[in-house]
């Protein structure tokens, strides 16, 4: 065995800390080590250049994934960070390997103490800060430019047809606050799309920041707490993958990747950059100057960067919430979606 | 239509991995339809509307791959060509390690932040050179930790400045501690996190604070070193300043403590003022006669958030004897605030306390050698004594060896011990043996020795605090968390007969030697209110980024502190470091100059800007001016005397060919005498390969760069071989350069005329992306230039022959594009000429004895030192023994960021200069070490396209000892021979510290 790695775990809870089932599941399998850890059976799954996967199998509920992450990972805001791992480290791991994850038990929720896996070990010694999104400045009066969002969802190239469509229905079904439609639409996004983080899921993501953005209007928090219930009745991880069920979880709590809170910070520079004409009369003018037209392209560039469609799907749902409610009524629902992305 | 279906568990892929293997699978001929997805229950649905039967064990982890085809050949081939996807993109993971050649470790400060993205950098190289390391991290946009020593107070106050200028901070110098985003920098607790913030000008007393804020169960937000003097007067208490404002801005901060020695009352009346402006509220631990101790000031500052003042523990108190002690009180310490603290304590009943740090006008000694009788305090981490060793938290050796001394003398022994992060590993075995051994030799002398000890440290900290208080306690030590608890008690167990006669010395003792008391109190100012909207004017700047983000950090220095980082789990790079070549004082004036950035800023984007147009060929008398009798040669002035057997042979060449003498030694006389007047090329604005040599009748290629209007020119190249530019003088070379002279000349003259302007820039962009280097290879360029002549050229008005001949003379030489380069080369370089305050180098030049070099902000003055000679491959026989130094204006191109600095775009180079292809991209690696930026043009493809390393910097080849790398050709040393190999060459450092001397004054 050699060396043990330091580690910073995150804040976020490995498994929800209601699911009671789940707890129970993955502890039920445990060798318990002391009375304040437990240590239990997990796989490697999933190995990437920075960094890999570990599963956890909760049985009924599925498998929960916990991201170890390199240096150069990207920051998943769920994941345990070993800025020692190295290229030689994962050279060492395949597929399907045993692994165990230990959990001290001793506060509230579980926290990931311990990894290890073939001659690799690494031990939680800090916590670390996952980028989480905060509401901006009461201060600051400027309202959002709806202009201006529709000229950043025209630059938006989302993943898959349809998402800004399915998007904007679950804001509207969240605005009217119809339980039955929050689910369906809500249903209609989750693990809709290919990869390991669908689209949909990505756009949910978007949706449930945007809302934290926009927290400081009661009508938001409103709908917040209509989303998070919603998805809290639908069994995240029999519906999408793992890596993606913890992601969305994360999101509803605020948190994302670092790149993430840059491309929202971004955003909401643009379109919260109002112009205010000589008689005090508020404009708010879509895009059309070169300096604004050439942050957006900044902007972009830095979102494309995000997965292969991920910023894309985050951003096309986080701007979902931010259309305003008499835009979205001018939308066909059977011209499919409010821009032409569906090409 | 047969269908299959295969489900696989445990495979993750992202969406764009999969589209590509889907992609695939639809290219295989007979497959019909394919649908590769995560099973999402989004998925299995639409897999079963395209006629797919998924079952209902498919879940969202499995990878479902459902293919429907014409036959079941094809599905078998559709199934195979699903594996072979997923081998290939396995197999192109595994083997993503990049071209061949090492990456190249950052080698500077700056280097490492930009490839990190990092916030904060910790310097702990030795205070010499300290200030370089910091306004380097500071200009690279990081606040700094300055853990080094022996910083003078000028240098402080420019660095903070400059932090100040950029919302930046500088913790230091002489900061041995901090806790920033929940990381501990050099010596630091594991302090619990809490809502109080402390700004520290004393690094143990802030160590004492928080140790005592985590033993009381409040823990702090951040802890922010400002260096010891940061609030005396000189200072003016701009780090404190900083953090305080860095504080106000933090959401986990809701109230500061201030730690400090002894402050000037001005600067912290001035921190008063900005605490209520920023509305946070503000204790002041700051120690000096009058004031409350640092254990009194966290309980008044507990007080006032609201928190229990608990009983502070204690240890082995127990049993201990309570008789009086006859012997001096001899207090041994790591933290010279504790020491500090002790005297002002023990003071006030002790009297006067001999110390090599002595308070208020008491007795001074030096080093550690204790008086007999005297109460006496030793501060082991004094500057004094600390030089050629480690610190006593980490090295104790000094002090333990005291302590065990102290067993003869002293009456009771009062030590502190301090634990955490960057500290010793297992101090507490080491301790106990030096106390248990003055223990021992008390008791042989007949005497009880009761020790005391003030141990900062928490329980998480990594040294097992339980452990060690059993240790020091198993040793008969008592032990005390509470400095002044402990030197209280150190202070009853000293008889009354031995204490001083004036119980109220302090209030007599007058001003501290470390500086002013303060005379404002200002404990829990709770004056101060804290809403939102004063807060929030607090500017959002970098440094409160710092303490909000998760922290990176850079390191130089010891690596101590990054192995306290890491283990911490924090990602840390450190930089290799080494004293930076010539005179530190006048280096890090340079790199204060303020000037300097936007100075090196301008010329780097003057030579990327600058374009290169060939307009046209003329004689040098023409375009240059040159008189019947003057004649031109590479590299810096030179004297004929002390010119090399190469530069001899074609400047005597170049005289017989002008038909001013008729043989080659009387050419050398008049060369020597005067009658034949030489100077460099480049003061003509000229370049020329190896010897350089122009004369008025040779014929110059002329070119304008059209953004800076700049011209440049460059001799017409002979070919290889027995040449004039290698020194080679006989009838074959003069008879060659009278054709150049007669037909070469006027044809290419009249070609380029009917041509137009050709764009040599480019050129240099295609040369870089077809495999050469624009110095030693220069065969692309050759070929592109002949193919833009040929349609003119062969329609020019001249004998057939004669044009064939010139064709076939421009095919049969590759360099013949070096000297349409090298002023390609010059004009970049011309454009960023006369900038002063820039450190970069414009031009690099040799002319076979030395090489020289000249800067952006110095004008034309020349930095020479002798010239090397090459290493490389030899021609037929030739050796080492037969070449000459180098020589040529050719090294242009590599001041221009092409030639060596490039080598890893002509990976063939290697076979001409030397080395192997690895060498060759880690060379080119290794330049953007020393260089200002990259070229947006002129691109390597094997490094992915990233631009030549551009703008060499004179301050970074000092500070990296990292000399440019120069391809060469190489020239006998004997006039006559001409060309006997091609090599690697550097310059001297002597040119780059002679141009550091001016660049300074």
């Amino acid at each position: 065995m050699s060396r043990t790695l330091p580690a910073a775990a995150s804040p976020l809870p490995f498994l929800d800390p209601d699911d009671v089932t789940a707890l129970e599941s993955i502890f039920a399998s445990s060798q318990e080590v002391s009375s304040s850890e437990v240590t239990v059976d997990a796989t490697v799954i999933g190995l990437f250049p920075t960094g890999f996967y570990i599963g956890v199998d909760a049985h009924r509920r599925g498998t929960h994934v916990l991201p170890v992450m390199g240096p150069d990972a990207l920051q998943l805001p769920t994941g345990l960070q070993v800025p020692q791992l190295t290229a030689d480290h994962l050279g060492r791991l395949r597929p399907e390997m045993p692994a165990t994850v230990t959990f001290s038990t001793a506060s509230a929720h579980p926290r990931v103490e311990r990894i290890e896996s073939a001659n690799l070990r690494c031990a939680a010694v800090r916590t670390w800060r996952p980028s989480r999104i905060e509401p901006p400045d009461l201060s600051d009066p400027r309202p959002c430019s709806p202009g201006v969002v529709a000229s950043v969802q025209d630059r938006l190239n989302p993943g898959l047809s349809g998402l800004a469509l399915r998007s904007v229905n679950l804001v509207r079904a969240l605005e009217s606050g119809v339980v039955a439609d929050v689910d369906s639409f809500a249903h209609a996004l989750l693990g809709y799309g290919p990869g390991s983080t669908p689209s949909g899921d990505d756009a949910l993501c978007g949706i449930a920041l945007a809302l934290r953005w926009t927290s400081q209007s009661v009508l938001s928090s409103c709908q917040h707490s209509l989303l998070a219930s919603s998805l809290s009745y639908l069994a995240l991880e029999e519906r999408t993958t793992a890596v993606s069920a913890s992601l969305l979880r994360a999101a509803l709590e605020g948190y994302c990747i670092p790149e993430i809170e840059r491309a929202i910070a971004d955003i909401a520079r643009l379109i919260r950059a109002e112009k205010f004409s000589g008689n005090g009369h508020r404009t708010t003018p879509p895009l059309h100057t070169f300096d604004e037209a050439h942050g957006l392209d900044e902007v972009l560039a830095n979102i494309n960067r995000i997965g292969h469609h991920s910023g894309h799907d985050l951003l096309t749902g986080f701007l979902a919430v931010l259309t305003p409610a008499a835009e979205l009524t001018l939308v066909s629902p059977l011209e499919g979606t409010i821009h032409a992305d569906d090409s | 239509m047969p269908t299959t279906l295969d489900i696989r568990s445990g495979l993750y892929y992202d969406s764009v991995a999969l589209m590509q293997v889907s992609a695939q699978v639809k290219a295989t001929e007979g497959v019909d339809a394919a649908l590769i997805g995560m099973g999402t229950e989004l998925n299995v649905g639409l897999m079963r509307d395209a006629g797919f039967d998924i079952p209902d064990s498919a879940a969202p982890n499995d990878l479902v791959i459902a293919i429907s085809a014409s036959d079941e050949a094809a599905l078998a081939s559709g199934l195979a060509a699903v594996d072979e996807a997923f081998t290939r993109i396995a197999d192109t993971a595994a083997r993503s390690l990049g071209p061949t050649g090492a990456e190249q470790p950052p080698l500077t400060v700056e280097s490492a932040v930009g490839r990190t993205g990092s916030n904060l950098v910790v310097v702990s190289v030795p205070g010499d050179y300290a200030g370089i390391e910091t306004i380097a991290a500071l200009d690279a946009g990081n606040s700094v930790l300055l853990f080094s020593d022996n910083v003078d107070v000028d240098t402080e106050v420019a660095l903070k400045h400059r932090a100040t200028e950029a919302g930046l901070i500088v913790m230091g110098p002489d900061c041995g501690t901090a806790i920033v985003a929940g990381a501990g920098l050099g010596f630091a607790n594991e302090v619990k996190p809490g809502r109080i913030g402390i700004v520290a000008a004393s690094g143990t007393g802030a160590q004492q604070v928080s140790t005592l804020l985590d033993a009381a169960g409040a823990g702090i937000s951040q802890l922010i070193g400002t260096g010891g003097r940061d609030l005396a007067r000189e200072v003016g208490g701009l780090s404190a300043k900083q953090a305080l404002k860095a504080l106000a801005g933090d959401k986990d901060t809701d109230h500061v403590i201030i730690v400090s020695k002894p402050a000037d009352a001005e600067v912290v009346a001035e921190i008063e003022v900005l605490a209520a402006d920023l509305g946070i509220g503000v204790s002041w631990a700051v120690l000096g006669p009058e004031r409350t101790d640092l254990t009194t000031s966290v309980e008044t500052a507990l007080d006032s958030c609201g928190f229990n003042v608990p009983t502070w523990p204690s240890w082995g108190t127990t049993g201990s004897s309570e008789d009086l002690q006859q012997g001096p009180l001899v207090g041994l310490f790591c933290g010279g605030t504790m020491a500090d603290e002790a005297m002002l304590i023990a003071a006030e009943t002790l009297g006067p306390i001999t110390s090599n740090i002595p308070l208020g006008g008491a007795e001074k000694i030096a080093g550690a050698e204790l008086p007999t009788s005297a109460h006496t305090v030793i501060d082991f981490g004094d500057d004094g004594m600390t030089q050629g060793r480690a610190h006593p938290m980490i090295d104790p050796s000094l002090r333990l060896g005291a302590i065990a001394e102290a067993g003869n003398s002293a009456g009771v022994l009062l030590l502190d011990l301090v634990l955490g992060h960057g500290a010793h590993a297992a101090p507490a075995e080491g301790l106990s043996g030096a106390i248990s051994a003055a223990r021992l030799a008390a008791t042989q002398a007949g005497r009880e020795l009761p020790v005391i000890v003030s141990l900062i440290g928490t329980q998480s900290d990594p040294q097992d605090f339980s452990a060690t208080v059993g240790s020091l306690v198993g040793a008969g030590a008592e032990v005390y968390v509470s400095n002044a608890q402990a030197t209280r008690r150190a202070v009853s167990l000293i008889a009354p007969l031995n204490q001083a006669e004036c119980d109220n010395a302090p209030a007599q003792s007058g001003p501290s030697s470390h500086g002013a008391p303060a005379t404002t109190e200002a404990a829990a100012n709770s004056a101060a209110t804290s809403d939102a909207s004063a807060r929030s004017d607090v500017p959002a700047t970098k440094l409160s980024e710092l303490l909000s983000a998760e922290p990176k950090v850079v390191s130089v220095g010891l690596s101590l502190f990054a192995d306290a980082l890491r283990a911490q789990a924090v990602p840390v790079v450190e930089v290799p470091w080494q004293p930076p070549v010539g005179d530190a004082n006048r280096l890090f004036s340079v790199m204060s100059d303020p000037r300097r950035l936007a100075a090196n800023a301008q010329a780097l984007e003057a030579m990327l800007n600058a374009g290169a147009q060939l307009v046209g060929l003329r004689p040098a008398r023409e375009c240059l001016g040159l008189a019947e009798n003057e004649f031109l040669h590479s590299g810096p002035p030179l004297e004929f005397e002390r010119a090399s057997g190469p530069m001899r042979g074609a400047l005597a060449g170049a005289v017989v060919f002008e038909g001013l003498t008729d043989t080659l030694e009387e050419a050398e006389a008049g060369l020597a005498d005067g009658r034949f007047s030489m100077a460099p090329c480049h003061s003509k604005d000229a370049v020329g390969p190896m010897a350089g040599v122009i004369s008025p009748s040779m014929w110059m290629f002329e070119l304008i760069d059209p953004v800076y209007g700049n011209r440049a020119y460059c001799s017409l190249n002979e070919g290889l071989g027995k040449v004039l530019r290698y020194g080679a003088n006989n009838d074959e070379v003069l008879d060659r350069l009278h054709w150049m002279r007669d037909i070469l000349g006027p044809v290419l003259a009249q070609a380029v005329a009917a041509h137009g302007p050709i764009d040599t820039k480019y050129y240099v962009s295609q040369m870089l992306a077809s495999g050469d280097e624009g110095h030693n290879r220069n065969r692309t360029a050759t070929l592109l230039f002949l193919r833009d002549l040929m349609p003119d050229l062969l329609a020019l008005d001249f004998a057939t022959a004669d044009l064939a001949e010139v064709c076939s003379f421009l095919g049969a030489n590759d360099y013949f594009a070096l000297n349409l380069v090298m002023p390609t080369c010059k004009l970049a370089m011309a454009a960023a000429k006369g900038i002063p305050g820039s450190s970069l180098v414009v031009t690099m030049a040799r002319n076979g004895t030395d090489f020289g070099i000249q800067l952006s902000g110095t004008g034309d003055e020349w930095f020479t030192g002798p010239a090397q000679v090459a290493e490389g491959l030899y021609l037929g026989d030739f050796g080492p023994e037969d070449a000459n130094p180098d020589i040529g204006d050719s090294a242009i191109t590599e001041t221009a960021g092409i030639g060596g600095l490039a080598m890893a775009a002509a990976p063939a180079v290697v076979r001409l200069v030397g080395g192997d292809v690895a060498f060759a991209v880690e060379t080119t690696r290794r330049m953007y070490e020393i260089t200002a930026g990259e070229h947006p043009i002129h691109q390597i493809p094997i490094l992915e396209f990233r631009g030549v390393p551009s703008g060499i910097d004179l301050v970074k080849v000092l500070r990296t000892n990292v000399l440019p790398q120069i391809n060469t050709g190489m020239a006998g040393r004997i006039a006559g021979v001409g060309q006997v190999g091609a090599g690697l060459v550097n310059p001297p450092m002597d040119c780059f510290t002679n141009g550091l001397e001016s660049l300074g004054r």
